[in-house]
């Protein structure tokens, strides 16, 4: 019976790894290719330092830093996993092959000709690529890749997006709309200002941000509407009908027409405002943006995140956390005043404290995403996991 | 002369705390050859990045004007005839 069992898992493991497989689609083309050689066992994950890194310190922990933190105990104590972190880490496996194929994907679709397209399209990207050589920049963008897969969902999807995007272009897809003809023929319509102006009026606040998010919403969904109205059958079916030499029933549809109108043309007003272009492109693209608690508009902002994150406040945190952990020995004590013996009881407590801050930590930096080019900059030199991990040893030895 | 990383934290958090928008945005294109490898290969990936999904979101965005002026030609002339078959 034993034998009957393991061998009908034994078969079901291999389908599975066989649908896997034939489920692995390329991220832009949807070319049906397999994992191929990402279709790592958790073996060779776990003995490959860089894989380890992005699947046990970004990836596992993202997903849920508990069981992580009590699998790698139980790796460094060599005892057994149990069934469900067998489980987690089996799903988690998966996944991440299919993120590190992804990524491999788009890898692999960064050439030099396409680095040079990029430099071509944009003076900055052309300064800094000029800087390490174009011949050297698809090696060096496309090393980011699987940590960006990894550390940043969102940020990986809209980068898949963007190159689905470059796919049409190269197509030849566009007729290119400029500003100016758009303007011209807003005007012909009467069109003269909208809502949106008044949204964004007040200035880039929380609250200006949620009410336009809001407007676009609403005004993103009359548009598909007018779209439909405009192309799907309405004003082919409705046209040259006997239905028009009925009063009523042309009244009807004159007002219905006017509402398409003035909903399709008061979004294309809004596509010239830079803010309402964000939003609509937030709310229309792949990945979207998260809210967050502190929204970094300004260098103001970034200066109170910076500051937020600093290692003085990082230490007010973890004392703070420090002596939660000391009231669970006397109630009466920090953890500075608790003595060696007492410390060293709650050692294992200490470590799982140390971990879950550090996860946090990390998850506080992803403020700086979405938060504009600079924003996004100054985030790439916050401190690693390591960096945190040595501060927070030094904070607990010193207290 | 390469720059270490606490050297080039050091400088963002002093630029930062002038309020020096432009001085910053300069420091990451000017410095970026003294920054270490690394570091070299996050800017560079951050700002390539950002520039693709510009461009993208702003042919997304001509694809909604385009689609939207069809559409409202369309509408317009509808509107027209059943002026005209008033």
């Amino acid at each position: 019976m034993d034998n009957f069992l393991e061998s009908a898992r034994g078969m079901q493991e291999v389908q599975d790894a066989e649908r896997q497989r034939r489920a692995a689609r390329h991220p832009v083309s949807g070319e049906g290719l397999g994992l191929g050689a990402n279709d790592r066992s958790l073996g060779a994950i776990f003995n490959d330092k860089h894989h380890y890194n992005l699947f046990v310190n970004s990836f596992l922990v993202e997903r849920d830093p508990e069981m992580t933190k009590d699998i790698i105990k139980a790796r460094v104590d060599k005892t057994l996993l149990t069934e469900d972190q067998n489980i987690f880490l089996d799903k988690a496996r998966v996944d991440y092959n299919k993120r590190i194929f992804e990524a491999s994907a788009i890898k692999n679709m960064l050439t030099v000709k396409q680095v040079k397209d990029m430099a071509r399209k944009d003076a900055r990207v052309a300064l800094l690529i000029g800087k390490v050589g174009e011949n050297n920049a698809p090696a060096f963008l496309g090393d980011k890749l699987e940590e960006c897969a990894v550390n940043d969902p969102a940020g990986f999807q809209r980068i898949i997006g963007s190159f689905k995007e470059a796919a049409k272009i190269q197509g030849g897809f566009w007729a290119k709309t400029s500003e100016k003809f758009l303007q011209h023929r807003l005007t012909a319509y009467g069109i003269t200002g909208n809502k949106f102006t008044e949204a964004v009026a007040s200035g880039a606040t929380r609250e200006s941000r949620k009410n336009l998010s809001k407007l676009v919403k609403e005004k993103l969904t009359g548009f598909w509407k007018g779209l439909n109205t405009a192309t799907g059958g309405f004003v082919a079916f409705v046209g040259g009908r006997k239905l028009l030499q009925n009063v009523k029933m042309r009244n009807l549809l004159l007002s219905e027409c006017n509402n398409h109108l003035a909903t399709v043309a008061s979004l294309l007003d809004g596509t010239l405002n830079d803010d309402v272009r964000m939003e609509i492109d937030n709310q229309t693209f792949e990945g979207r943006r998260e809210t967050k608690p502190l929204e970094v508009l300004t260098i103001k902002d970034l200066r109170t995140l910076q500051n937020e994150l600093g290692p003085d406040k990082r230490k007010g945190r973890f004392e703070t956390a420090l002596n939660a952990l000391a009231r669970t020995v006397d109630r009466t004590k920090t953890w500075a005043g608790l003595n060696d013996a007492q410390k060293q009881s709650k050692t294992a407590e200490l470590e799982g404290l140390k971990e879950s801050f550090v996860t946090s930590e990390l998850a506080r930096q992803k403020q700086y995403k979405g938060g504009g080019l600079i924003a996004e900059l100054v985030g790439t030199f916050q401190p690693t996991r390591e960096e945190i991990r040595a501060h927070l040893d030094t904070i607990a030895t010193a207290a | 002369m390469s720059m270490t990383l606490q050297d080039i934290r050091k400088e963002i958090d002093r630029l930062i705390d002038v309020g020096d928008e432009k001085a910053l945005e300069k420091f990451f294109y000017e410095r970026f050859s003294e920054f270490p490898e690394d570091i070299q290969k996050k800017v560079l990936f951050t700002v390539t990045m950002a520039s693709m999904q510009k461009q993208a979101s702003d042919h997304r965005i001509q694809e909604i004007q385009t689609k939207g002026l069809d559409a409202m030609d369309k509408l317009s002339a509808f509107k027209d005839s059943l002026l005209k078959a008033e």
